[in-house]
Order: C-alpha cells, then structure tokens, then sequence
C-alpha cells in the first residue's frame, strides 16, 4: 500500500506542475515546431524566425502598443504531443497560431484549431488537408501541387529537359511534389524515365542513381530534404552522372545541403520561395538581421516562418480587434504585402497563399537568382 | 484600469493529456500481458496499435461502419495478425523473437506507407468521432470512455492473473523448460498471450485513430515501440500498478517538464537511465526484461 502512496504523491504533483504559468496584457500567438526530434534543424530554424519576428514587431511597438507574446511549443513531430500543445495553446487563450512544423503534427492540429476557431498561418507544411480543415486555416508557402508544376516548367520550359528521372522521398512531401512535377511535365511534352520513392534517412543511394545514369536522363526531378538531398548529388557526382539536377525548397538549407555537398552542389537548381539575391528592403533586413542574432544564414524554413509572424501581425493591425472572427477575415483580406519570401498577392479562398515561386542556382557555393515561375495558371492551386 | 487577463489553462487540455495518457496505459497494459506475464519480449508493439487504427479509421471512413462495430472489429483483426505473428515467432526466443518482432513493426509501417488504399504517404484523414443515440463525443465524453475502457483492462488483466493462463504464463516466464516439462502447452500459451496483447493494442489503435482523426504511417513507428516497452520496463513489468506507473509518468514527463524546453528529452533520458541503474526491475516490477543480449557479453568473456 505504501508504495501505492507514494506512486499517488508522484503522478499528484506532475499533475499540479502541469497548470503553472502568468498572465499579462500582450497579445497571446501560439507556435509549435519539432524543436526536439527528427526534425530539429527544421524546427530550431523556425523558432528562432519566429522570435526574431516577434522581437523586431515588438521593438516597433508592438500591435498599437500591445506586445506580441510568442508561447513556444516543441511538439517532437509527434501528433500526440502537437493536439496536447493545440488544446494547451486554446486554454492558455491565444488569439492565432504559427504552426512551424511539418504535415503530420500541422494536420493533426488543424482540425482543433479550426474547431475552437482560432486561425492558423502553416509556414511550410505542404499537406492540401491542412487547410481543407476550414476557413480559419492558411498555408504560407505553397501547396505540393503547386511547387511541383512550377519544378516541371523548370525543367521542360527553361532547361529544356526531355528525358527525366524523378528521385523522390516517401512521404506526402516527396509524393504530392513528384505526381504533381510528372503530370505537369508530361503534359509539356517531356517523357519521366524513371520514378523512384526513398525513405527518409537514406544515405545509399549509389543503386538507384546507377539505374539512373544508364538511363541517361536529361534531368533529375530530386524531391529531397536537405540530408539525403546532400547525399544524392555528392553520389551522383561521385558516379559521373551529368544529368541537371533540379531540387525543391527540401534542400533549400545552406548549412545541412550547401554545406554538407559542397562543390558537388554546384549548378544544382532549386524551386523554392526565398530569393536569396532579393533586394527588398524587407528582404536584405531580414538576412542582416537573422545572421546578426544567430550567426548563420537563414533558409527557407526561416523565411516562412518569419514571415507567417509579419502577416498575422499585419493582419491583427488591419482587423485592430484580437477577435478570432476578425483577424481570420483580416488575414484572408491580404493584398500586395511586402513579405521576404516574395510579394503575397493574397490568399485564395482554400486559405492557400499567391506568389511567385523563385526558382535559384547554386553558383560560387550558394544560392542565386536564376529565373521565377509568375504564370497564374501554374501558381493558382487546384481546387 | 489594467486589464486582467488570468492565464488558465484549459479544462480540454488536461482531457486531451489525460486520453493520452489513457491510450499509453492501454499500450503499456497490454505489452504487459506478452512481456510481463508471459515473458516474451516484443518490439513491435506499435505495430498492432497502427493495425487497429488502421482497420477503424478504414472501417468508418470507407465502409461506413459506425464506431462502436469498428472498435471491437479493430481488436480482432489486431489479435487475429498477432496470432499469425505469434506462430511465425514461436521457433525463436529471446533476443531473436526481440528482433523479429522489431522487423515486423518495420514491415508494418512499409505496408501502410506503400499502398495507396491505406492513403500511402498522405495518411488517412477526417476520421470521425464517435456517436451514441444522436450525441456526439466531445473530448469530456471520450476522456470518459478511454477512462472505462482503461478500467477495463486493468480488471481484465488482474482476473487474467488468477486465472490457470494467467498462472500457466507466469511458469512460462519464469523457466519454459521447466513449464513444458510439467506439461504446460507452452506455444499454445505464448499464442494466447500474444493473441491477447496485440487485439488490445488494436483496441488502443482505434480509440488514437478516432481521438486524432487523422493517422499516417509514421505515427506507428519503432519508436513508438521503444517508448511503450521503456513504459512498461520502467514502472515494473509483470504488474498491473507497473503498467500504469510506467505510462502515467512517462507520458506525462514530457508535458510537465516543457519548461525546460531544450532540455526535456535530456531529462526524461535521464529518468530512465538512473531507473535502470538503480532498479532494473523497474518502479513496481516483478520481473527484468527477459533480453539475454547484453547479459550474456560478460559471461563470454570471462570464459
């Protein structure tokens, strides 16, 4: 009985650490993202933008002189843990989240938030389902589909490629960018010679890219993140394949892909939302700025989700109400706004976001502007 | 006048912890009942949780059955997998039933992640809540329904103590050569304890598919394996109170120690490493996790 005591005592005083926190009168945002776990490069890029966003708004002053209050949630890309943190972020009365997470946990949230309406800015989550949850739901960087269109215009229009193999990894991120970029690019007259799935931490990949070389593609199509990104064109290279590789925003990370694959990145051109020779202001700031607090250069995660921050803090500005109602439909009213990642025209009515996608080359061990995918025929997602 | 905002955190997120740490009791109850009584260790398990999720996230979304049919239904097709799962493991022991049973979790996970009617890579989503006579379960009335399906597991697990199984698996762990000598049917008993096992498993699948409504492969990985088994090592394998101990403090460490942001895992890490330290047998445990593995090294080399 005593260690039954003793156990009862235990599991007590967890219970009772559980509800502690303060109270204020700043605007409460949510945000999650795997700031532990798989994906921690990810998620600690998308923490730091995000309070790098919230500092800068803040020494501005603020929303009309209230502080934005950014309440930090590492959800370890676990579903579990991203619902306990969404009904956490719901008690803890948050006006708006941030999700800077992956598909997975962003999905599993979206349907709570939207239920509890509270509007939510995904940064670069790219699961359609993740706004079909309801009106209250936006999505910052664009859906698979549509980046998977725009790689195919790449490669059929501007690289003229004619024979391609598509290298991509085996999730919703791999899956909706591939059939999306095979499609497009067979409708433009290409041929796909190949179509190959890995899973997420491979590191072999001579098997596949030997298949690949004899049969001599003009381009490959590699939907990858930055680690096996990194391993594929150091392989392929190692291989002697000449193929143009064409990747997506994945290896869009100047420390885990450029710094890793070094001059085997060279040429490797990229689809993906950050400009990196963008001479914006708001642009050219945010890169100071970012290498000035955290001494590396930001990427695209960083980008989108600093970005997620400006435009729900122009959207609270614009709404001058912290009701949920008011700041959804301040958000959804978005136009012409000046963010890093390019100019949002605005929000599509799925809460889908409307810009153009940057298409970059990695010359000189970094990446450059190379062209820019504008046509609204590729950028208007599907409904 | 300043305005008082009282920061209070919601009743919904001590319901939503609280249906967690319901469905981590069920995992651990239930891996209790293969590892703990009957003493085959199993890597698996998260395996048969994603079958049961599977099977009733399909079984309302595509055939239109309503919950209460697909929950039982999700129990046998868990048990009835584990069962085929358990013949094929009876030729080996140990370490070696160990790693097969981990393989089967990565075969598991392969399955549903590569064929397209299992939704492949998007996962499978808008899994709906469930309903009784026109009331729709709010998270209050499925904290309450995990809450009795949990109680129910551990009335069944203590009956099944008492029972001649019960007792039979207790021989079985404890030395198989001796069981089978006083004739215990020893593989019948390790099919039953599997069979048993991983139907529950299936049934805690279904109450996470339809709490989360929406599930992808990655949600039924090794991982999860890993921390259902450190669960049920940690508060004491071969007890019910072990059980709960283990998924109750294990699951809720990571949620009470979020203040320590970075540090969290480094902590929970910790907790379990000093548990093994100092009491292998975990919290409140009658037995030690049955792999020669790491045990059998010194021996060797002293030999």
């Amino acid at each position: 009985m005593k260690r039954f005591l003793v156990l009862a005592l235990m599991v007590a005083l967890l219970l009772t650490a559980v509800g502690c926190g303060g109270g204020d009168k700043s605007i409460k945002i949510g945000f999650l993202a795997p700031i532990t776990g798989p994906a921690a490069a990810d998620g600690e890029s998308a923490k730091r933008a995000a309070e790098l966003a919230v500092k800068e708004i803040n020494a501005a002053g603020g929303i009309d002189g209230r502080e934005l209050k950014l309440l930090v949630n590492d959800d370890r890309l676990d579903s579990k843990e991203a619902v306990n943190i969404a009904n956490k972020l719901i008690g803890e009365k948050v006006v708006a989240v941030i999700s800077g997470s992956y598909s997975g946990t962003t999905r599993a949230v979206a349907p709570v938030l939207q239920q509890a309406k509270i509007p939510m800015i995904t940064a670069y989550a790219v699961h359609p389902d993740i706004t079909k949850a309801g009106k209250y739901m936006f999505r910052q960087s664009f859906l698979g589909t549509v980046q998977g269109r725009a790689g195919a215009e790449v490669a059929v229009k501007l690289l003229g490629a004619k024979k391609i193999s598509i290298l991509a990894i085996d999730n919703d991120f791999g899956k909706t960018l591939g059939s999306a970029f095979k499609e497009r690019a067979e409708a433009l007259g290409a041929t796909i010679v190949s179509n190959d799935i890995f899973p997420a931490g491979e590191k072999e990949f001579n098997p596949i890219l030997t298949k690949i070389k004899g049969l001599e593609p003009d381009l490959i199509y590699m939907v990858a993140y930055a680690s096996e990104g990194a391993q594929i064109v150091m392989q392929a290279k190692s291989l002697g394949i000449k193929a143009q590789i064409l990747g997506t925003e994945g290896i869009d990370s100047t420390k885990q892909f450029l710094g890793v694959a070094k001059e085997a990145a060279e040429g490797v051109i990229i689809t993906t939302n950050l400009n990196r020779d963008d001479e914006r202001p708001v642009a050219k700031n945010f890169f100071a700025n970012f290498k000035k607090a955290y001494g590396v250069d930001p990427d695209m995660v960083a980008a989108s989700t600093y970005d997620a921050v400006y435009v729900l803090a122009n959207a609270l500005k614009q709404a001058k109400s912290t009701d949920p109602d008011k700041i959804r439909d301040a958000i959804a009213a978005t136009k012409n706004f000046e963010a890093v990642t390019g100019t949002i025209q605005g929000y599509t009515a799925g809460g889908e976001v409307l810009k153009t996608v940057q298409v970059q080359k990695v010359q000189g061990g970094s990446f450059h502007y190379f062209n820019k995918i504008a046509d609204p025929t590729v950028l208007t997602p599907p409904q | 006048m300043p305005e008082r905002v009282v920061a209070e955190v919601s009743l919904y997120y001590y319901l939503v912890v609280g249906i967690t740490l319901g469905l981590y009791s069920l995992l651990s109850l239930s891996l209790n009942i293969i590892t703990g009584y009957a003493g085959q260790p199993t890597l698996g398990h998260a395996a048969f949780f994603g079958i049961g999720a599977y099977t009733s996230a399909l079984l309302t979304t595509r055939a239109g059955l309503n919950f209460w049919l697909a929950l039982p239904l999700s129990f046998l097709t868990a048990a009835l997998v584990g069962w085929v799962v358990g013949l094929a493991s009876l030729r080996v022991k140990e370490d070696f039933l160990a790693i097969t049973t981990m393989g089967i979790n990565f075969v598991v996970v392969s399955f549903f992640l590569y064929s397209p009617y299992f939704g492949g890579a998007l996962g499978l989503g808008n899994i709906p809540a469930p309903a009784l006579f026109g009331f729709n379960f709010d998270k209050t009335a499925y904290f309450g329904l995990v809450a009795v399906v949990t109680i129910t597991v551990v009335l069944f697990s203590r009956f099944l103590e008492k029972t001649w199984m019960g007792l039979a698996f207790r021989a079985l762990r404890d030395d198989e050569e001796a069981a089978l000598a006083n004739g215990i049917k020893v593989q019948a008993f390790k099919l039953w304890a599997f069979v048993l096992g991983t139907g529950l498993a299936g049934l805690a699948g279904s109450l996470y598919a339809h709490h989360i409504t929406f599930i992808s492969a990655g949600d039924f990985g090794f991982p999860l394996s890993i921390t259902v088994l450190a669960m049920a090592v940690f508060g004491g394998l071969g007890t019910v109170e072990g059980a709960l101990a283990g998924a109750l403090i294990l699951g809720l460490a990571p949620e009470v120690f979020r203040f320590l942001a970075d540090y969290r895992m480094l902590v929970y890490g910790g907790l379990l490493v000093v548990m093994m330290l100092f009491k292998p047998s975990g919290l409140l445990g009658r037995t030690e996790l049955k792999i020669n593995l790491f045990r059998r090294l010194p021996a060797r080399r002293r030999g």
